[in-house]
């Protein structure tokens, strides 16, 4: 029975499976019956033959085996992993979101904080009691003397928890303070607030012992006060 | 007496998944595919730890989606097409990566079987060598054609099915990946 004529390109294609014996015994049989008809195809074959059976002994699968005996484990650890609630904290969106928040609150705080220096200073003198402003003693360090460092200023006394003014340095503060409130007073008004017998100094030596009633007392006065 | 469960097909371990045994499934899953996984995953991106990495990534996605795998394709197909995606866009990101960083890549061709100690002799192993640096050199469909019918004995339709290249394109393509091979082979052989 006369065989099925291949062209090269239809030859070429049967190759590879001909050289493994992948090829059915009739397909075999076509090939090698169109074989003479392209010699050069013959040699070919010879030559993969050879390079491809010193090959033999390769085991892949084998090598691989080794390379991949641990995967199974390490899947169920992820697995697992993943069904913990914990997982959520240490998911990387997790951690990207919090971190987004906290850069969030630091740029907040950061900008609250230094917004005061930005608004108009001017006091509203006919403010509520609840509205009462906190009395801050940050002061400028363009205000300060060349020789000033704050461990002078606060200084603990014995072992009691609290501090006390340098005498000089508070009357330095004091003198700050009324240029600062007396200058921003100026201001809005053209006049001089008075502070009659009670002396700056003491007032600041002793604000942080006031009562909260004659805090809200002394307000009260304030508030009637006509600058 | 231990109690232990022989998966035969992937049909099986798809309903295991569905009823909900789950670790019975994942263990039949990972063991039977880890092999091929890890090989297609290694063929693109030529390093173990990667290589493994994407086959870890792989599993997970795959168990993940496993409940509602249409069975349209075999599981093998499926699991390939997700590897290559994921080989191929480990690629670009480590490309972008070390243009960005202006980094020098990682060392192509990282061959490195623990098994070359053991090979029968000094000789079998570069040939081993030899012959894995010459199929990494190949273009990409001859060197998945060749990969996925030499090693993984798979046929041409599920070969086609995986490349989505029709199989008088991969016949030929497996012809010159075959061809080239020897050819580097032979030169490689009587230096």
């Amino acid at each position: 029975m006369e065989q099925k004529k291949l062209t090269r390109q239809e030859i070429e294609e049967l190759l590879p499976d001909y050289i493994f014996g992948r090829l059915s015994p009739e397909e075999c049989k076509i090939v090698e019956s169109n074989l003479p008809n392209y010699p050069d195809l013959i040699a070919e074959i010879d030559d993969v033959r050879k390079v491809f059976s010193r090959l033999e002994r390769m085991d892949v699968e084998r090598l691989v085996e080794r390379k991949t005996r641990n995967i199974p484990v390490k899947i169920n650890l992820q697995l697992a992993k993943k069904k913990s609630p914990l997982h959520y904290f240490s998911n990387k969106g997790f951690i990207t979101a919090v971190a987004g928040i906290g850069v969030i609150i630091i740029a907040l705080s950061l900008f609250f904080s230094k917004a005061p220096k930005n608004v108009d200073k001017s006091i509203n003198l006919t403010m509520e009691t609840k509205e009462a402003p906190l009395i801050s003693l940050d002061i400028p360090d363009t205000l300060l003397p060349d020789n000033f460092e704050s461990k002078d200023i606060f200084s603990p006394i014995s072992n009691e928890n609290f501090y006390s003014f340098d005498e000089n340095i508070a009357e330095t503060i004091s003198e700050i303070v009324d240029e600062e409130i007396i200058g921003m007073l100026d201001k809005s008004t053209s006049s001089k607030i008075s502070f009659g017998k009670i002396s700056e100094l003491e007032i600041i030596k002793n604000l942080d012992k006031i009562e909260e009633n004659d805090f809200q007392q002394i307000l009260e006065e304030l508030k009637d006060v006509k600058i | 007496m231990e109690w232990v469960v022989n998966l035969k097909t992937d049909k099986e371990i798809i309903e295991e998944f569905t009823k909900g045994n789950i670790e019975t499934a994942t263990n039949e899953f990972v063991r039977r595919y880890k092999n091929f996984i890890y090989l297609v995953a290694y063929r693109y991106v030529k390093n173990h730890d990667d290589a493994e990495d994407i086959t870890q990534d792989v599993f997970i996605d795959a168990i993940r989606k496993l409940k509602d795998f249409r069975q349209e394709s075999s599981l093998k197909t499926w699991l390939y097409r997700i590897t290559v995606n994921k080989a191929k866009n480990h690629l670009r990101r480590k490309t972008l990566l070390t243009f960005i960083s202006f980094a020098r890549p990682d060392d192509e061709n990282d061959l490195d079987f623990p098994d070359k100690s053991q090979s029968n002799n000094y000789e079998s192993k570069e040939l081993e060598e030899k012959f894995l640096e010459i199929l990494s050199s190949l273009p990409e469909k001859q060197r998945e054609v060749f990969s996925l019918r030499y090693f993984e004995d798979l046929s041409f339709n599920e070969i086609s099915d995986m490349l989505g290249t029709s199989v008088g394109g991969l016949k030929a393509n497996y012809f010159h990946a075959v061809r080239k091979i020897a050819k580097e082979m032979k030169k490689y052989l009587e230096e």
